[in-house]
């Protein structure tokens, strides 16, 4: 899918998933303690089949978790943020091509605004 | 959606069949992250490496440069693209036809961990002046295929040749349209200018993608990673595959309006050494520590000769703005003794109808005030800022009888159009040659920005012949008799991903007549 959005994450299907668990992650990224968060206050994880990036709040910090994605099209970051609590996931459901990559990180953020040094490494996974 | 086909299940010819022969397990999938997990290391083959492209350049009549990079994982922060620590094994194979079913020059080279796991590989024996089709092949994955081309014959002109110029593609800043509209018109040559990365922190105002790493790249893995993000631009990738380059770097490559004196070696080393690595080079212009010979010609038959030239390296440090002094000194250079002396050295010889001499910085002057005895607000950067270096070579090609020389420039985010004079202050004095300036691909973002040149200006300044602030590239199609020129412009701006280009401007030089007319 070529350049549907440019910073937003656009027509990736956004679906909350309460507390349920998704299907095992081929990654995972875990959020960098800093900024008065705790060490992986917010979570990630990847899964290619279906191609869903799962993002995770898992602290009560009052902060939200967000993820921040690039693709094989040259676009992103694209963002998704789960901003419903503790122990809440949001699955953003993508699209893209069978052998495709995404590279995404996840951080801890007050709105839209990343706090710093929150934001993990990064990994690379495939579709 | 429809999901593609895999390109590993397509088996296309003996490159593909005895790619077999080269898999096995060789590293990680993913690397993961400090703070995550990924797949884990040894549990499969690489993942399809060729997510940067392939690409070709330094035409001969019987050969070129091949290039590619394996990355599985563009974008991991280390900049080793997701590949193991030891070296690969990587086919290569060139064809008359884009199915390859005519195979005439193949083999293998090794992408080596020290080199970013890039590839140049230099095939010889082709037939001069015909299209060639290449394509790489590593652990059981097949590249995209590319077209590229040989030189012409010595001695020999083709009935025309067709080509693109090119510069400053600031990733965050735009779409790249205008390599969408090279990869279309499929030129014979493209000719990139400069600033084909920008090292400086992310931060442009309006920006339609942003940087992994959003510091200012500094090291060697650094500026692997940034040109490895710009080759994840699909339309950059398309530009590639469809024509042999020519790439010379300007400032940005290494840091913003770098000299020979304000650069530490162990930077330039890295900026040599990652730029080496990501085009389409050849080993003579493989960088030895922090130096790295860039200039070079290429033979286009009898029809056109160019000289690529490098104005970063070895230059004296810019002037203090407005200092007639400095800038008038000369004892400085923009192109170091040696490399003018080349320079020069080749204008004795007249192999070609065209001398084309593809560079970096503003050659013509720009002077606001048309005071000879001023030099207010002229450009200490560009060859206002070295007029006798200027000088020596406007008058070594002119007292060598080089018959006619355009100058090809990028740099300034603009297109240009000039005609060039020995002694700009004589309105009424000989035309020498003309200056084709390429706006930028993206840097500047959606352009219209600046004020155009006021009527004083132009009254002072009345070799230039055109001016536009807006994005795109300069594309020109060169006959024994005439060069046509068309400045190509991006609507409505770079910010729009579904933005085309066309011709905002034409205008031709006639061999032996110096001079652009408005066409």
């Amino acid at each position: 899918m070529r350049r549907r959005v440019a910073l937003l994450a656009g027509t990736a299907g956004l679906v909350m998933l309460g507390t349920a668990t998704p299907a095992a992650a081929d990654s995972t990224q875990c959020s960098v303690a800093a900024s008065g968060t705790v060490a992986c206050a917010a979570g990630a994880e990847f899964v290619s089949y279906g191609e869903h990036l799962y993002v995770n709040d898992r602290a009560a910090d009052g902060h939200s978790a967000l993820v921040r994605y690039w693709l094989a099209d040259g676009t992103g970051p694209h963002t998704a943020r789960n901003s419903n609590g503790n122990g809440t996931t949001l699955d953003v459901n993508l699209e893209l091509a069978e052998g495709s990559w995404i590279f995404y990180q996840v951080c801890v953020s007050e709105g839209a605004t990343i706090l710093a040094g929150t934001c993990s490494a990064g990994v690379t996974d495939y579709a | 959606m429809p999901r593609p086909v895999n390109r590993r299940i397509i088996l296309l010819g003996g490159l593909a069949a005895a790619g077999a022969a080269v898999g096995g397990t060789v590293g990680a999938a993913a690397t993961p992250g400090a703070t995550g997990t990924g797949r884990g290391a040894g549990v499969r083959a690489i993942q399809f490496p060729f997510t940067l492209g392939v690409a070709s350049g330094e035409p001969t009549p019987d050969g070129m440069v091949l290039w590619t990079r394996l990355a599985p994982a563009p974008l991991n922060p280390d900049g080793k693209g997701g590949m193991p620590a030891s070296d690969l094994p990587v086919e290569w194979q060139v064809a008359t036809d884009s199915a390859f079913a005519s195979v005439v020059a193949s083999g293998t080279v090794t992408a080596r961990a020290a080199e970013a796991h890039s590839v140049h590989v230099e095939p010889t024996g082709l037939q001069p002046g015909r299209e060639y089709f290449y394509r790489f092949r590593a652990d059981g994955h097949l590249s995209p295929a590319g077209r590229t081309r040989t030189a012409p014959a010595a001695g020999t002109s083709p009935a025309s040749m067709r080509i693109a110029a090119a510069s400053c593609q600031h990733f965050e800043e735009g779409w790249y349209i205008a390599h969408r509209g090279i990869a279309a018109d499929r030129p014979d040559l493209v000719l990139f200018l400069g600033d084909y990365m920008y090292e400086n922190p992310s931060g442009a105002a309006e920006k339609v993608r942003g940087y992994v790493l959003t510091g200012e790249s500094d090291t060697l893995a650094e500026y692997r990673h940034r040109y490895a993000q710009y080759r994840t631009d699909p339309d950059l990738r398309a530009a590639h595959a469809a024509a042999p380059w020519l790439v010379v770097f300007d400032d940005h490559e290494v840091e913003n309006n770098w000299n020979s004196t304000n650069q530490t070696a162990a930077r330039r080393t890295a900026a040599f050494q990652a730029f080496w690595e990501n085009m389409p080079l050849r080993a003579a212009q493989r960088p030895s520590g922090s130096a790295m010979t860039l200039y070079r010609r290429v033979q286009w038959g009898s029809l056109a000769r160019l000289h690529m030239l490098d104005t970063r390296q070895y230059r004296a440090a810019q002037a203090p703005a407005d200092n007639c002094t400095v800038m008038r000194d000369p004892a400085r250079t923009l192109t170091g003794a040696a490399q003018e002396q080349w320079l020069l050295d080749g204008f004795t010889q007249h192999p070609s109808t065209w001398d084309l001499l593809g560079q970096q910085v503003f050659f013509a002057q720009r002077d606001g005030d048309g005071n000879r005895a001023t030099c207010t607000g002229n450009s200490t950067d560009a060859w206002d800022g070295y007029t006798a270096s200027r000088d020596r070579i406007a008058n070594g090609w002119v007292q060598r009888g080089v018959p006619n020389m355009v100058v090809l420039t990028g740099d300034v985010h603009r297109h240009w159009a000039s005609d060039l004079r020995r002694d700009y202050y004589d309105f009424a004095g000989p035309v020498i040659g003309s200056e084709l300036v390429t706006t930028s691909v993206t840097s500047g973002g959606r352009g219209g920005d600046t004020a155009p040149p006021s009527s004083t200006w132009r009254a002072n300044n009345p070799h230039i012949k055109y001016v536009q602030d807006q994005r795109g590239y300069v594309r020109a199609t060169i006959t024994p008799s005439t060069l046509t020129a068309e400045f190509m412009v991006v609507t409505p701006s770079v910010l729009s991903a579904t933005a085309t280009v066309a011709v905002d401007r034409r205008f031709t030089i006639q061999a032996g007549r110096p001079g652009l007319q408005p066409a």
